[in-house]
This record gives C-alpha cells, structure tokens and sequence, in this order.
C-alpha cells in the first residue's frame, strides 16, 4: 500500500478526479487538509456539499441560481427584448463585469461538438427557441471563436432568422490597448474580415 | 539564423547536453541510436513547437524524468540575439516557450520564425510516396512562410473531423443530417477555399525554384516542374472568389456520396501535386536518380523560399542523408550545402567529412555517445 491509511488514499483518488489537478497536487492538497482544524475541513466539506444541494439551473436562461427564476431573469431593470446566447455560466460572469450589457442571457451549457458527441439536442436550444415571443427584439450571440463556437453561432443564426428577429454575433478582433503591429497575422485578418462601415 | 548554442536537458536520451554550434556545417557522429538525431529533433522543436517525430510531447522525456528541457541562444542574420527557454512537464501536460525570458501565449506565432529545411531518407517519400506527402511538404513550407496559413490548416483539419463524425453517424443510423451540416459546410468551404488558393499560388510560384535548384544538381535538358490537382476542378478563372464558388458546387454534387462513404469528399485534404519532368510525372516515369535530384532540388528550393519568405536563412537539418550517397555525389553535396547557412548533419560514417570540410570555428564535429556530446 502507497499510503498507511485508507481514508487518506481515498482523499487522493477523489481529489485528483478534478480537472487540472493531478496526482502529486492532489497528495499535496491532501496532506495540507490533514493538518487543518477540523471546522475548517468541515467547511469545505458543507460547501460542496451546499453547491450540489442548492444551486440548479434557472428554469429560464440555465443559468446556475439558488432562486428560480435567476436573479437576472426576475430583475425588473433588465430590457428583456435583448437575450445574449452564450456557451456557459462562466461567460455571464464575464460579460456581466463589463457592466454595459442590460439584457437577459441564455447559458447553452456547451457549443456543438460532433467529436464529442454534442448535438443541438443536447444543449439547451429547444429552450432558447421556446423562451423567444413578441417582446423578443434582438438575438445576440456571443460565443467562443473557434470551430465548435462558430458552427453553433451559424446553426442557431439559421433557425433564428426565419422568426423574423434581428440576431447578432459578437465582433472579433483586436484587443483593446492592443497594437496593430503585434497583433498576430491570423486575428488580424479576421478582423478585416469583419471590418464595419463608419 | 543559426544556433549559436543549445542545451538539451532529460531531452531523449540526453540528460544535460551542450554543444556550442559552428555557424556552418556541424557534424553529428556516432553509432546507430546513441542520440545523435535527438539533437536534431532539439532544433525542429524550436523551430515547430513541437517535434518532427513524435506526436506527443510526453515521449520525449528521458526515461524515469518528469522534465525535459531545451535552451538555445539564436543569432538572426543580421546579428540580433534571441533566447530561447522550452520546457514540458510530464506531469502536469504544461508546456512552456518562452523567448527572451517572456512566455509565449500562441505558439502559432513562433512558427516561421526560426526556419528550419529538414532532409531524410523517409523524406524521399515526397516523390516516391501517395499524395499525403506531397501535401505535407506543401503545408510545412506554407506554415512556415505564412502563419494565417498554419491557423486556417488547423482550424480547417478540425472541422473536417467534426464534419467526418456527422457523416460517419448518419451513414450508420440512415439518416439525412443536412440541418447539422450545414454549419460545418460553411467552414468547411471557408477554410478549404483559402487552403486551396494559398496552394494554387504557392505551386506557381515555387516552379522556378524548383527549376534554378535542378539546373545546379544536373546539366541534363531535364525540366522539373509541379502541378497543382485539387479534389475538384476550379475553373480556369485566376479569380480566388471561383475557387469559393466550386467548393459550394461540389459539395453540394458530392453530399450522396458523402452520406454513402462517411466522410468528406471535397476538399485541400484531397489535393494532389503532381510532380514532372519534362511533362511526364515523375512517380510513374522517373528512374531512382532522377528521384533523388528531384527530392534534393525541392529542398534546396524550399530553403530559398523560405529564405526570402521569412527573410532569414533557414537551418538545415540532415538526418543520415550521406549513407545513402556514393562519395562522389555526397561530396557534391557537402560542396552546395556549405555555402548556404548552418547545417546540422548526422552521419555514422567519418571519412567523407574531412576530404571536403575544414574543422574549426565555422565547421564543427561532435561524437555522441549514449546521451552525452563529445567534442572530436
């Protein structure tokens, strides 16, 4: 046996299960656990614990939430005629910080994927397609840059378009306070790709 | 460019190696598996970001280590220093390529800047072998001379693998997945389109230095020359739009077939080019010789392409290139190559060398030995 206790072999395997921990971290993680008091060890086992028990997905957008409808579903200060599709609750956060979006959001929970399986049935478009009525004004999707991202943000510009709404993508490009001259060649020439009149 | 040193750390068989370069030809001796192309794989590995062998980092490590490491000191042609620190952690998958002290964040943008012309026997199945190899040689010359190239490749290779599943998938639950295509097909043709005139172009303008790199290597009435033949036909028209166009048309004519097979059809990964001497292709017509002249003369070709592409020489590695020579042609070659930048060569064989180099500060000759470099 690699360890004298059981228990302790046990914190091991279950902590290196999480993603970007491996197992020398996860020994570490598990040694430094082993010398806490244990409230502190209890604390962190009740919050884990909390998140699984509490937070669910918001019956509207799929946002996590502890209340449903989310918080920003149920704002009133909200323009509910803008929803901005992104991929997962991450991306709220994010664009949330900027402060400058007033709309309400819809977590996809992933981008098509055929590698992986993922198919429009197995993210929340059907969702997305129920939630949009006549107070509905503009579709904004903001995904990630890449293949998956941008096969997702043309299958959904596809159903969404016959309903008659304005859908948007979000621009790619240069960074703000970024150079021009260092910007690398192949964002660069996306950007011109997307080039906007003035 | 040329290395002016680098250090090899648990890279290989090498556990802490270093060599201090001569900014010509550097001589690699040693028996079969001591470690002697390892070093070259060390160059390839700056110049790509990753290696010319392997496919995963992790078999890189030496054996019963978690770190290897490479660190080189570059000096551009016109004298600027480049440092450079890589390092790769088998335990965690972490991989790090920093230049002069600084993390790179997209390794793509290393890629063309450190230009490397690469040469070995398994090489020659550039002229030898399917279309594969051929697409190969094109697309690491193009990466290197043209980085949007390099993106659009890989961004291309993975939509044709998403597009491959769906294909796959329908073919076995018969059904028509035309509404989950679409989107794929889209970037499929966005990619594919500028893969393809970037291609078209490249075989044009490569011709004439195939053509001036053949006329060194032979004196015959012989003329080399290339052809692009794409998986379907783009018209006439020099117009890039036309290849756009064709790509939608064909995809469309090809979608049943597609559906029959499980995979995609249309596309740069199905590109031919064909390569000819005096009209007749070479893979059918050309004897073992004419082969060989036209292998050579593709690299030599490629090293002034990238030259004045990535306007910085390129470094040339060749790995066991002179086992395969008579003297008489293995010195011919040593004579060209000389004049042109550094060269790293590996060779088991000592007695070429000396009749044709003289060893000191330019050109330099090590012996490895089971990992470790000893200066001849």
């Amino acid at each position: 046996m690699l360890y004298t206790s059981e228990s302790l072999e046990l914190l091991v395997e279950e902590l290196a299960q999480l993603p970007g921990i491996g197992r020398k971290t996860a020994q570490r993680l598990a040694m430094y656990i082993m010398k806490l008091p244990r409230e502190e060890v209890v604390n962190i086992a009740k919050a884990m614990v909390g998140v699984k028990d509490k937070v669910k997905n918001c019956s509207i957008c799929s946002n996590f939430t502890e209340d449903d409808p989310c918080l920003i579903c149920s704002s009133p200060k909200r323009d509910g005629s803008m929803i901005c599709v992104v991929e997962d609750p991450n991306d709220v956060i994010a664009i949330e910080k900027t402060n400058e979006f007033i709309g309400l959001y819809h977590v996809l929970g992933g981008s098509l994927s055929p590698l992986d399986g993922i198919g429009p049935e197995d993210i929340k478009v059907k969702e997305l397609l129920h939630r949009i009525n006549e107070n509905t004004g503009e579709i904004i999707l903001a995904l990630n840059p890449n293949v998956e991202g941008e096969a997702t943000t043309l299958y959904l510009s596809r159903l969404l378009k016959p309903l008659g709404l304005k859908v948007t993508r979000i621009a790619r490009g240069i960074p703000v306070g970024g150079d021009l001259e260092f910007t690398d060649e192949a964002t660069l020439s996306r950007a011109i790709e997307g080039r906007v009149q003035i | 460019m040329f290395i002016e040193n680098i250090r090899l750390k648990n890279f290989r068989n090498h556990a802490d190696s270093y060599l201090e370069c001569g900014d010509k030809a550097n001589i690699i001796l040693g028996d079969n598996g001591e470690g002697k192309t390892n070093l070259l794989e060390a160059v390839s590995y700056i110049s790509l970001t990753k290696s010319f062998y392997a496919s995963n980092d992790s078999v890189i490590v030496n054996i019963g280590e978690t770190i290897f490491q490479i660190e080189a000191n570059m000096v551009s042609d016109n004298g600027i220093k480049t440092k450079i620190h890589i390092g790769y952690d088998l335990t965690t998958g972490e991989k790090v390529y920093s230049i002069n002290n600084r993390r790179i964040e997209k390794f793509s943008s290393v890629i063309g800047k450190f230009p490397i012309v690469f040469l070995s026997p398994e090489n020659s199945n550039i002229t030898f072998g399917g279309p594969a190899e051929r697409r190969k040689f094109l697309d690491l010359v193009l990466s290197q001379s043209n980085q949007t190239y390099f993106e659009d490749l890989s961004e291309y290779r993975k939509v044709v693998r998403h597009r491959n599943k769906i294909l796959n998938d329908a073919k076995f639950h018969k059904n028509d997945p035309i509404a989950l295509l679409e989107p794929w097909n889209e970037q499929l043709i966005r990619f594919g389109s500028r893969i393809m005139v970037r291609r078209r172009n490249f075989v044009n303008e490569f011709q004439e230095y195939i053509f001036s790199a053949y006329k060194k290597l032979v004196d015959l009435r012989e003329v080399p020359s290339m052809e692009y033949e794409p998986s379907f036909k783009t018209g006439n028209s020099e117009k890039d739009e036309m290849v756009f166009e064709n790509f939608k048309t064909e995809i469309d004519r090809k979608y049943k077939e597609e559906l029959r097979l499980g995979s995609t059809l249309v596309g740069p990964h199905r590109d031919e080019i064909s390569f000819k001497i005096n009209g007749l292709e070479l893979r059918k017509f050309a004897s073992q010789g004419q082969h060989k002249t036209f292998f050579v003369a593709l690299k030599i070709g490629e090293f002034f392409y990238l030259k004045e592409r990535c306007r910085e020489n390129p470094i040339l590695l060749l790995d066991d290139v002179f086992s395969e020579l008579d003297d008489n042609r293995a010195q011919q070659m040593l004579l060209l190559i000389e004049n042109l930048n550094q060269t790293f060569i590996t060779s088991t064989n000592f007695d070429i060398f000396d009749k044709v180099l003289s060893f000191g500060e330019k050109n330099k000759k090590v012996i490895v030995r089971n990992g470790k470099i000893a200066i001849s």
